[in-house]
């Protein structure tokens, strides 16, 4: 017994030196470190660029309520995926059944299925009468997770809520302080997760900072003209990683 | 001494073992809203239509105050309708009851806008309550059986 205790204790010490020699060799082949930095301000919502290609479309994924229903209805790019749940409340995006389709998926399963770079999410319209916004962020926090433990270098873009022009049982004011409650949330969860966030309200809003009646047909919801102006500002709103993270090596 | 050692750790594990039993008595309680919620929506045939929600997204709808809601259970719609089964263990019963007022507006000015044919039923929601501890909130087609299955759970 004792003997295959010591036999055992030798194997073990020669595989450490063993071990060893191969870290050594690892040392020596790493001549310089590199650094990759990233000077994107994610506080800050993504600045206008350069249009991106019909190309762009087959890498992006627009999922939502019924706000991202227009591009599913009035959409110009057929290679976008687009998925939505009209009346969604964001706690239920596990259980209610996308539109448009007839397996029965969630918005859920199918963010979890796509493996498209470039997803758009559209949350929070259905909730802004809510008392407070914790549970749903939360539940964004989770979908945001479930993103990038699927793709770690997908790039999440949260849309911000544009002003509607009313929202039943609330008045101007309590829509007011909703939506800012709602978008500051929003905000955060783009700051917390190193997440892009759009802010569509210059392309689509009236000089009252509302959406453009000329662009909805029910004072939220977008007809095909206001349809074409969210294109064009997701067509004009797209981070290039390459502008900003550089790599600075030794 | 190792053996007073070894015993003693015995007779806390029995302790703490005892003192599980509290949290097993509020695992009942919720054993019970689950069973008398499962019965419902057995009954009301909303099994394909709707799915069970976690605590949490019970909270996140309801907003209760806190403390007001020890057990609950609740089946919500997966598809467009309005429909809900919710068995409620409440140690206040206007305060829940105010809470699930609130939700029933909110959904009702939801389905107005996306969903009018379910504003009915939302409008003749049941909420009913055994004058102690539980409250039970249901929105489905057929209220009259809903009733019925409700009061037999509520006198229970």
């Amino acid at each position: 017994m004792k003997k295959t205790v010591l036999i055992l204790l030798c194997a073990c010490l020669l595989c450490g030196c063993g071990g060893g020699s191969s870290t050594a060799k690892t040392e020596k082949q790493i001549t310089r470190a590199c650094l990759a930095i990233d000077s994107y301000d994610y506080k800050e919502p993504v600045p206008v660029s350069a249009a991106i290609g019909e190309d762009y479309y087959a890498t992006a994924m627009f999922a939502g309520d019924s706000r991202m229903g227009c591009l599913s209805l009035y959409g110009n790019h057929p290679d976008a995926e687009v998925g939505y749940v009209t009346s969604l409340n964001l706690l239920m995006i596990d259980i209610m059944k996308a539109d448009e389709r007839d397996d029965g998926k969630t918005l859920m399963d199918l963010l979890n299925e796509t493996d498209r770079q470039n997803i758009y999410l559209m949350f929070g319209i259905n909730e802004i009468r809510n008392l407070s916004f914790d549970a749903f962020a939360e539940k964004y926090q989770e979908i945001l997770t479930t993103l990038r433990n699927n793709n770690p270098s997908v790039n999440v873009y949260i849309i911000l809520a544009y002003h509607p022009k009313e929202i039943s049982g609330l008045n101007a004011d309590q829509l007011n302080t909703q939506l800012n409650a709602l978008n500051t949330q929003l905000v955060q969860l783009a700051v917390d997760n190193y997440t892009y966030y759009l802010r569509p309200d210059d392309a689509i809003t009236d000089e009252n900072g509302i959406v453009r009646e000329s662009y909805v047909f029910d004072g939220l919801h977008m007809n095909p003209t206001g349809t074409k102006a969210m294109e064009d500002f997701y067509a004009t709103h797209v981070v290039r990683s390459e502008d900003y993270v550089k790599e600075v090596c030794e | 001494m190792l053996k007073k050692f070894v015993s003693s750790i015995c007779i806390l594990c029995l302790l703490c073992a005892c003192s599980g039993g509290t949290s097993g008595k509020e695992a009942s309680s919720g054993t019970d809203v689950k069973s008398a919620a499962q019965s419902l929506v057995k009954d009301l045939n909303l099994t394909d239509t709707t799915a069970e929600v976690e605590d949490r997204v019970v909270q996140g709808l309801f907003f209760f105050e806190d403390g007001v809601v020890t057990a609950s259970d609740v089946y919500l719609a997966n598809d467009k309708s309005a429909d809900i089964v919710g068995v409620f263990k409440t140690t206040n019963i206007e305060s829940c009851e105010n809470s699930i007022k609130t939700y029933l507006s909110t959904t009702k000015q939801q389905m107005q806008s996306y969903f009018p044919e379910e504003v009915f039923k939302v409008d003749n929601a049941l909420v009913q309550d055994n004058g102690s501890d539980t409250v039970i909130l249901i929105i489905c087609k057929d209220m009259e059986t809903a009733k019925t299955k409700a009061e037999a759970i509520l006198k229970g």
